[in-house]
């Protein structure tokens, strides 16, 4: 078993590292500097001065963008930093020799200097795994029940309903859902909810309760966002795991044992359908990810994909690798945590 | 077998099980397959009744048929009774029906690799019955399990019984299958092709281990098969199907010395043994009707080489060939028909 | 035990639904089967009904909504006079790149070289004199008729180095003055009117390849049923002719293209002169002109009608003075200095639908005012197509790896199957939007950098269907045999395997296509797409994160949920036909 875990996660890091590669190449390779871009766009000294060159030069330095993009790259990854204070090795000062990837350092943002990656990410990876987190629950929770119901009452109205309504929700752009939600909802809508950010405006005023009861109101929209899809799809491939296995022999076995049918279905249906169900985590996990740009900037929720998504827009090359890889981790983390509890839940699946 | 092939002249009065004029419809876009059209038969307590035919001739639907274990939709009992120790099921709750299976009318399979749960244990598998109908603890289940694995002859059983069915093969899933029927002392078994699956020489060994626990127990068998030595080898009686129907019934000698329909000698002409050497084995002409479209008179009669007019006509009731003999069957021209 | 006969290899429960099947009047192949399966689901049907109107409605676009008019029978005598006085400016080019000669060209920044600003002139003048030739009659214009070859003689000159061409280029350009005096609009040169197509002459042949390929399709119905009973409804002889009909429709499609693309194509007289705004202040005198249903362009702009709600709903009505009668739009006077914000009229160009009358913005308009159903409409091609090529690209990326993967077996199996894994855990949303939000636009458009990216992260679901197929099919005896037989490894791979592989990989293809449509949708959505004023659905909804405009957010969110729907239930229809093992 651990010889097993061991193994596969070494195997993440070349998936790992050739991610990295590429996504840093992409974003290197596109022309469009991001010197002329930032300086340009804030610099009050390097306008007023008149001396622009001369700052985009000094950007340039800073960052390394004038070196070469295999060096540039080693010095992402790290640990050693490679710039004019890196380490004596590499013909820096040495007043700063480590650095890079490999030391949890995801180097600092173009526009605000002083902000470290690492740490802007951290706090925004607060805001969105719990809401990731709950999302794949509810998902699990609903879709689990439902598909069975809809297995075992096959072909009955109630199914049909259902399985129409989980088609419909399953084709719902989540974008647009979310601008739908919104539209309900809020002030154009029923005026029920709060449409945009975690808090409300004047949250400093409000005692603990009043915090959480309005986080609660912020988070319903965009977590049913999220989780709409996921659950659709976990429903309609429930179901027809379910309906796949009802029709096997073991289970005619079971009833022929005598088996009243709420034990056949929840003992020895149940569990064999719900083994491919949990693999799929490893698929919804990314697209839970990629869908957190959508929806974060759709609510306006300070979270990871709002920050990849600000990134982008402003072509702050380390923002996007740190969200970029840090994604790349989660759906590798996630094909390896679905083959393991796979491998729990399945005595037929070994480790070898 | 062992509970002897000679009972054929007296036969008890009191059957355990009895089938009348069952009838089994599948409904689908295709129209209604009549399945089982019209199936009596009995078996008396302790015997072996064994039931052949071609594949689709409605022997297995028939089987499950019994414990109601027909998929429904779209199968669907239509009418008849199946009736055990005089009570009809037909139409019981099915509360009623899973206080009988397993427990007095207990079945198995003809694919022992996909009739067990793959991810529960044997042992929990066969337990859990006992616990069920038995109302036993766990630690008592369990040791129930572990003797039912010895009786039925599983090496090592208390390693065995921990063991997930992938562990085991396809001989030993078998015998697991025997056992989970088995455990519960049941009064009939059902086996449905219990052999058709396996190598020869488990197929024997699996047959042998049924006839013991038959003697054992007194529990009388409906054996479900395609295979004319297994019936010789084991059935007291034996009811001939074809396209839904009992075509003919008799006891084993009776069948294998005069059998009275052209299908069951067809049957038998096509056995290796019984041609001359260096022959080419006879085959009977022609297909088995579609469950849909089944010829109108007997249904037998495209098929048939003494069919006449009349066969094509009228179906043919099952009938005594005999005064008093018990030995039916269902032709207009039996008297014809010779080995 | 002795050893009986089997009658039969293994008995099933019972497979009722091939029971049948032997008593059918004709043996059904394949495609028979799959055809009759999709007609049997009625819910399918609608759904592939839908999809070809949806995409009817973004090929046929420009019929439906556009600013230049079918048919223009008009003096138009500004863009006369424009090119009348645009023949000096020609003349004149010439002249100085003659007279400054090959030496003082050379400067930097400059686009073209002096043979291509030379050459360049040519067109331009043919340009201008086929203008004015609109509106001129044989006789009137018989004095420039030599103009283009003196021109030609004095370009070759000046090529050739020839001592005299500065000197040619001066005469001509006097004589082009003379020409610019002599044609002004006036009692003496009367202009006569003009017909022209604009709006067909704007269509290029690849639209026209479309429009007829669609035409076909749309009438599938009829000829096809005509067709058939020309061969007596023997199956086996329409069988044969399938293949025939597809390349038939494909032939006559090609054919109309390239018949269009000789004929009108590409003679665009009218670049792109503003009609509608001609037409409103009588600059162009029309006789007769015929516009499409809807005579707004996709890019047209409104900006006095900035946000209109949809012109049928109540709170979208504007008074003659340009404020809004009622609803949240209705003008405010402002608190600090008293008087209403100034806004102005509503301006109803030629062609146009009135100023409230329901069909004006049907779907309301956007911030510029731009009409946003002429927008939808257009922008369905982009939307439309992204799924349809991506899928394309992704199909022959996966179904060659998942091929050489399945058939090689081995080696190449084991390296492209790890390729598969690495390429699975790459976070395809992420990897897109930042290839699209980094790649400059101009270098690689951003609707290719979106199909692209989405072809090299997404094929390899189709690989591993593929691949799995070929390890199934290539142990079956058929292929055994073909290989047997003799038969090169790509004849059995192409004419064996890859056909009994496709019914999943259609099932797939359905889904990617719809896959495709959304990741597009919100790319553009995130506002990395398509760049203005080429709409595409998503786009569009990106022009309004505000609820206020629901117009903007509803619509385009409804198409892109109906093609989606649509797709997914033609996949899953797909699925049931071809794929029976797949069958729910």
């Amino acid at each position: 078993m651990l010889q097993y875990l061991v193994r596969r996660v070494l195997w993440m890091i070349p998936t790992l590292v050739g991610i990295s590669i590429l996504v840093f190449s992409l974003i290197h390779l596109a022309p469009g500097d991001p010197a002329s871009f930032l300086v340009g766009g804030q610099g009050g000294d390097a306008t007023v001065g008149g001396n622009y060159d001369a700052a985009v030069k000094k950007f340039e330095e800073r960052f390394l963008l004038d070196r070469a993009l295999p060096i540039q790259y080693l010095h992402y990854v790290g640990p050693f930093n490679l710039g004019k204070d890196g380490h004596a090795w590499f013909g820096g000062d040495g007043s700063d020799p480590w650095g890079g990837l490999l030391v949890g350092d995801l180097g600092s943002e173009f526009g605000r200097p002083n902000v470290q990656i690492s740490k802007e990410l951290w706090k925004r990876l607060l805001v969105t795994t719990p809401l990731a987190i709950v999302s794949v629950m509810i998902s699990y929770l609903i879709a689990i029940p439902i598909g069975i119901y809809s297995a075992v009452r096959r072909g009955t109205r109630l199914d049909l309903a259902t399985t129409v309504s989980l088609f419909l929700l399953y084709a719902l752009p989540n974008f647009w859902a979310g601008l739908m939600l919104q539209l309900i909802f809020g002030r154009t809508g029923f005026d029920v909810l709060p449409v945009i950010g975690l808090f409300d405006k004047d949250v400093d005023t409000f005692t603990m309760g009043e915090r959480i009861w309005d986080l609660g109101k912020h988070v319903i929209l965009p977590i049913a966002c999220m989780s709409y899809g996921s659950f659709a799809y976990l429903s309609r491939q429930m179901r027809v795991g379910m309906i796949d296995v009802i029709q096997q022999d073991y289970i005619r076995t079971a009833r022929a044992k005598g088996l009243p049918e709420r034990t056949v279905v929840l003992k020895h249906a149940l569990r064999n359908s719900v083994i491919p169900i949990l693999t799929l985590l490893a698929s919804i996990l990314p697209i839970l990810i990629g869908g957190s740009i959508i929806i974060e900037s759709v609510f306006d929720i300070p979270g990871m994909g709002k920050y990849a998504f600000e990134g982008l827009v402003s072509r702050e090359y380390n923002v996007i690798m740190a969200t970029t890889l840090f994604s790349a981790l989660m759906t590798v983390v996630g094909i390896l945590l679905s083959d393991l509890t796979y491998a729990l839940v399945d005595p037929r699946i070994r480790y070898d | 077998m062992a509970n002897g092939k000679h009972t054929t002249e007296h036969r008890a009065p009191e059957p355990i099980l009895e089938l009348e004029d069952l009838k089994t419809y599948f409904t689908t876009d295709e129209g209604v397959a009549r399945a089982v059209d019209g199936v009596s038969v009995s078996i008396l307590p302790g015997e072996t009744l064994g039931v052949v035919g071609e594949s689709g001739c409605g022997k297995s639907v028939t089987a499950l048929s019994i414990l109601q274990l027909v998929p429904s939709p779209p199968g669907k009992i239509v009418g008849g009774e199946i009736r055990y120790r005089g009570r009809n099921l037909v139409g019981i709750s099915n509360r009623e029906l899973e206080e009988l299976r397993g427990n007095e009318i207990a079945m198995i399979f003809q694919e022992p690799m996909t009739a067990l749960n793959p991810v529960y244990t044997v042992g929990e598998q066969i337990a859990e019955t006992v616990r069920l109908h038995r109302g036993a603890s766990r630690a008592e289940a369990r040791a129930v399990a572990v003797q039912m694995l010895r009786k039925v002859k599983i090496p090592s059983p208390e390693t065995r019984v921990d063991e997930y069915p992938h562990q085991l093969s396809g001989g030993m899933r078998q015998r697991v299958m025997i056992a989970l029927a088995m455990c519960c002392d049941p009064k009939v078994l059902i086996a449905d092709e219990p052999t058709t699956a396996l190598d020869v020489t488990v197929q024997a060994q699996i047959l042998e281990l049924i006839a013991e626990l038959q003697a054992s127990s007194g529990m009388a068998v409906l054996l479900i098969t395609h295979d004319l030595g297994v019936i010789a080898e084991t059935a007291d009686h034996v009811a001939v199907m074809y396209a839904g129907k009992v075509v003919e019934f008799a006891d084993v000698h009776g069948l294998f010395e005069n059998p009275k329909h052209p299908y069951t000698v067809g049957l038998f002409k096509s056995l290796p043994d019984l041609a001359a050497p260096g022959e080419r084995l006879y085959t009977i002409p022609g297909m088995v009707p579609s469950a849909y479209r089944f010829p109108e008179g007997c249904r037998f009669a495209p098929r048939c080489p003494l069919a006449t007019d009349v066969c094509r006509r009228e179906e043919p009731p099952l009938l005594s060939i005999a005064e008093n003999s018990a030995h039916t069957v269902a032709c207009h021209h039996s008297d014809q028909v010779s080995l | 035990m002795t050893e009986g006969v089997t009658i039969e290899s293994n008995e099933r429960v019972l497979a009722p639904a091939d029971a049948g099947l032997e008593l059918a009047p004709y043996a059904k192949d394949y495609w028979d089967n799959a055809f009759e399966q999709i007609g049997r689901r009625r819910l399918v049907k609608l759904a592939i009904a839908v999809l070809a109107l949806l995409y009817a409605s973004a090929i046929y676009a420009p019929l439906i909504a556009s600013d230049r008019p079918y048919v223009l029978a008009a003096k138009d005598e500004v863009s006369y006079d424009r090119a009348r006085r645009g023949l000096v400016g020609v003349v004149n080019s010439v002249h100085e790149l003659a007279a400054g000669g090959r030496a003082g060209y050379g400067e930097k920044g400059r686009q073209l070289s002096f043979e291509g600003a030379l050459d360049a002139q040519r067109p331009a003048l043919a340009d201008r004199l086929d203008t004015m030739a609109l509106y001129l009659t044989e006789e009137q214009r018989a004095p420039l008729a030599d103009l283009d070859s003196k021109l030609d003689d004095v370009i070759e000159a000046t090529l050739a180095g020839a001592p005299d061409a500065a000197e040619r280029a001066a005469s001509l350009r006097s004589q082009a003055r003379e020409l610019r005096q002599a044609f002004e609009v006036g009692p003496e040169v009367p202009l006569r009117t003009a017909r022209s197509f604009p709006l067909l002459e704007s269509i290029s042949w690849i639209e026209v390849f479309f429009m007829v390929l669609w035409a076909c399709l749309l009438a599938w119905p009829i000829w096809n049923r005509i067709w058939n009973a020309r061969l007596g409804h023997d199956r086996d002889r329409m069988r044969t002719v399938r293949r025939t009909k597809v390349l038939a429709v494909l032939a006559v499609a090609s054919l109309g293209a390239l018949v269009w693309g000789l004929t009108i194509g590409g003679s665009l007289t009218f670049a792109s002169a503003p009609y509608k705004d001609g037409l409103t202040a009588g600059t162009i005198q029309a006789e007769t002109v015929i516009f499409p249903p809807l005579a707004i362009g996709f890019a047209e702009t409104h900006v006095e009608e900035s946000y209109r709600p949809p012109t049928w709903t109540r709170n979208s009505e504007i008074g003659e003075d340009g404020y809004y009668v009622r609803g949240p739009r209705m003008p405010e006077i402002d608190k600090v200095t008293g008087k209403l914000p100034a806004t102005s009229p509503v301006s109803v160009r030629y062609g146009e639908p009135e100023r409230n009358a329901a069909a004006r913005h049907i779907l309301g308009t956007d911030i510029l005012g731009r009409d946003l159903f002429a927008r939808l409409l257009w922008g369905g091609r982009i939307s439309l197509s992204v799924g349809l090529i991506s899928t394309f690209f992704l199909l022959t990326i996966g179904i060659f790896v998942g091929a050489v993967a399945g058939y090689a077996g081995g080696k190449v199996d084991l390296m492209l199957s790890r390729l598969i894994e690495i390429v699975q855990s790459v976070p395809a949303f992420f990897l897109i939007l930042t290839a699209v939000a980094l790649v400059p636009s101009k270098v690689v458009h951003p609707i290719v950098a979106i199909v692209i990216v989405i072809a090299v992260v997404r094929w390899t679901g189709v690989a591993r269907l593929v691949r799995g197929e070929f390890l199934k099919l290539k142990e079956q005896d058929f292929v055994v045999a073909a290989r047997a037989s003799g038969l090169s490894t790509t004849r059995v791979i192409f004419r064996h395997v890859l056909p009994n592989a496709m019914g999943p990989v259609l099932v797939a293809a359905a889904f990617s296509v719809a896959a495709g449509i959304l990741t597009e949708s919100a790319v553009s959505f995130l506002g990395f797409g398509v760049k203005d004023p080429i709409p595409s659905w998503g786009s569009v909804l990106n022009e309004s994160k505000s609820a206020e405009h629901w117009w903007i957010q509803v619509f385009p969110g409804l198409l892109i949920f109906v093609t989606v729907f649509c797709y997914n239930l033609v996949g899953e229809g797909l699925r049931d036909a071809l794929d029976p093992r797949m069958k729910v």
